[in-house]
């Protein structure tokens, strides 16, 4: 009974953690993606000719700002959709010998 | 043709990108086996290949003129990118027989090669113009 409600302790605290997760790098793409597409319309209004470099320079400065977000989108869903959620696996890993024993 | 350029730019990181992984995946077969090599190449591709799809997409209809319709398609292709990458690394993770570890690796180490790969052609770049 108390190893159920670790368990459900550690599923909850783990939605949380998602959430988290998920949110926060949607907020932090969101505003750097906002200032880099408003920079750039601002750089291609004054200059046109430097459109093509500032292409170029765009992807890369995402590619940058993705980065995290990439990282923590794929933990984040991979802690909600994972068959064998690893911090589960611990706390059973630690109860077995409690129950076995 | 403005686009072309921008085009070809993006396609040589996307390229040296793809030679990094390959070559992370290489040092940790020899390292620790078959299986570790394989998780890392996979866990490269999960998001090497949302990469080519946004670039083959968003570049392939860049103009100089069209700023702002190349900003929007941007930045969807970015979403899309973000969410495809995040899709495949999980089925690759819960359907393949893979170490999470090394696909762990792979897929933070395609990340850290896409920096170097963009700081290698602008630190080309500003030796070659003044």
């Amino acid at each position: 009974m108390e190893i159920a409600s670790i368990v459900g302790q550690v599923q909850s605290f783990t939605a949380v953690a998602v959430g988290l997760l998920l949110g926060l790098s949607s907020l932090g793409t969101a505003i750097g993606f906002g200032v880099l597409g408003g920079k750039f319309l601002e750089g291609v209004a004054r200059q046109p000719e430097l459109s093509p470099m500032l292409m170029v320079r765009m992807f890369i400065v995402a590619g940058l700002v993705d980065a995290f977000a990439v990282i923590s989108i794929a933990m984040g869903l991979f802690l909600l959709f994972a068959s064998k959620n690893p911090l589960i696996n611990a706390v059973l890993a630690v109860a077995q010998p409690a129950t076995t024993g | 043709m403005p686009g072309l350029t921008a085009n070809k730019e993006a396609f040589r990181i996307l390229y040296w990108q793809l030679l990094l992984i390959m070559g992370l995946a290489v040092v940790l077969f020899l390292l620790q086996g078959t299986r570790s090599g394989l998780s890392t190449l996979l866990g490269g591709l999960a998001y090497w290949l949302p990469t080519l799809a946004f670039v083959w997409r968003v570049f392939a209809r860049a103009t100089a003129r069209a700023a702002k319709q190349f900003l929007v398609l941007f930045i969807a292709g970015e979403m899309f990118k973000l969410v495809l990458s995040a899709i495949l690394f999980i089925c690759i993770v819960k359907y393949l027989p893979v170490n999470l570890l090394s696909v762990l690796i792979g897929f933070i180490g395609a990340i850290i090669a896409f920096w170097i790969a963009s700081l290698l052609l602008l630190g080309r770049h500003e030796e070659v113009s003044p």
